[in-house]
């Protein structure tokens, strides 16, 4: 039988009740795992290299160190982790700042989870 | 501010020093004659080496620095026997003053002239201005030496309240750029809370948990109103709106 290899995921976000959503949803998906909660930017980077993550969803503001900082250590560090930021500003506020920093996709809070997990997918 | 402060400080102490070893240096040599110059300079020395002591509070050190410029001014007009010209050694003690940007160290030299010119024109008139130039007109001479003496000083007195002006300007601009900063950030706080707190209830709602849900949206409501109501605390806020609700808004 040949096991199916999981897409691991960080979820790095300051609301500590909308990572346990996020989590719970996401884990429903067979084909996904969430390795890691972290609920600031430091740890999120942290994480991100220890465990070679597939994916890290990351939100923008964040204490210690935020999601631009993030992205811009991790591109620095050579991480191939696809970063997917889901913030709570609209594409016009914050978008476009991060995909040059190096995201691979800039979701707006609110985006059903399933329609994340179907981006998720289509990225990993 | 401060730093700004020490510049200026240690630019009078610079000059005070230099003129209290010149005086000093002076005034052994010429004791037998004017026996004045040694007693000035000691006190000089004195409020020199008061100025500079960092134990002392600036502004104390700001007035003995004053102190010790008149003292020297006065020191110079003995110098010199009482000749005309030494005397607006006082109109350069009071443009260096300036640099505290100050008004009271400028009137405490003032004062000090005031005083000055009025005990020696009573009391020892030759001491203080020189009978060939001066004749008898001793309390007319001083009445000159201290207006001309202002009058040169002025200069550095404008250029001195100009520059405080300015200054009070940049001053006060930092500050409403640091407030319209703090009211920025305020703003996306309440604005990410709000979010954050909605999008859980939505998530909530997706996960079939509409317990988490309601939960999610009192929390935010309640920590929004409070956040709010602590920013406008003691302010009087205008409750007319531009726009209405934006429910009201969409039955339009």
């Amino acid at each position: 039988m040949v096991m199916m290899q999981k897409t691991r995921i960080i979820l790095a976000d300051d609301s500590l009740d909308l990572l346990k959503v996020l989590k719970k949803i996401i884990q429903e998906d067979p084909e996904l795992e969430v390795i890691k909660l972290c609920h600031n930017g430091l740890d999120a980077y942290d994480s991100t290299l220890e465990l070679n993550a597939d994916v890290l969803i990351l939100d923008i503001s964040m204490p210690v160190i935020d999601g631009f900082e993030v992205i811009k250590l991790l591109r620095e560090k050579g991480s191939l982790t696809k970063i997917i930021v889901l913030s709570g500003h609209s594409f016009d506020f914050y978008g476009q700042k991060a995909l040059d920093l190096g995201a691979n996709l800039y979701i707006e809070k609110g985006i059903s989870v399933k329609s994340i997990i179907k981006d998720i997918k289509e990225l990993s | 501010m401060l730093r700004t402060w020490a510049l200026r400080h240690n630019a009078v102490l610079t000059f005070l020093i230099t003129a209290v070893v010149f005086t000093s240096v002076i005034g052994v040599r010429r004791y037998s004659t004017s026996p004045n110059i040694l007693t000035i300079a000691t006190c000089a020395a004195l409020y020199a080496a008061l100025a500079t002591s960092l134990k002392v509070a600036p502004i104390l050190r700001q007035v003995l620095a004053t102190l010790g410029l008149a003292t020297v001014a006065a020191g110079m007009v003995f110098l010199s026997d009482g000749m005309l010209v030494s005397h607006l050694a006082f109109a350069l003690a009071l443009s260096l003053v300036t640099l505290y940007q100050e008004l009271y160290t400028y009137l405490i030299l003032v004062l000090y002239m005031l005083v000055f010119y009025t005990l020696f024109a009573y009391l020892h008139p030759l001491t203080i201005f020189n009978a060939s130039e001066v004749g008898n007109n001793t309390l007319f001479w001083s009445i000159i030496v201290m207006l001309l003496s202002i009058i040169f000083s002025l200069p550095a007195l404008i250029s001195a309240y100009f520059s405080t002006n300015s200054l009070r300007s940049e001053s006060n601009l930092q500050s409403a750029l640091a407030e319209a900063a703090l009211r920025e950030r305020q703003a996306v706080e309440i604005h990410d809370n709000v979010v954050q707190g909605l999008v859980v209830a939505l998530y909530s709602l997706e996960a079939g948990d509409s317990e988490s849900a309601k939960d999610s949206i009192n929390t935010t409501l309640s920590s929004a109103k409070h956040i709010v109501d602590g920013l406008l605390q003691g302010g009087a806020v205008n409750t007319l709106r531009d726009t209405p609700a934006s429910g009201d808004d969409a039955k339009n």
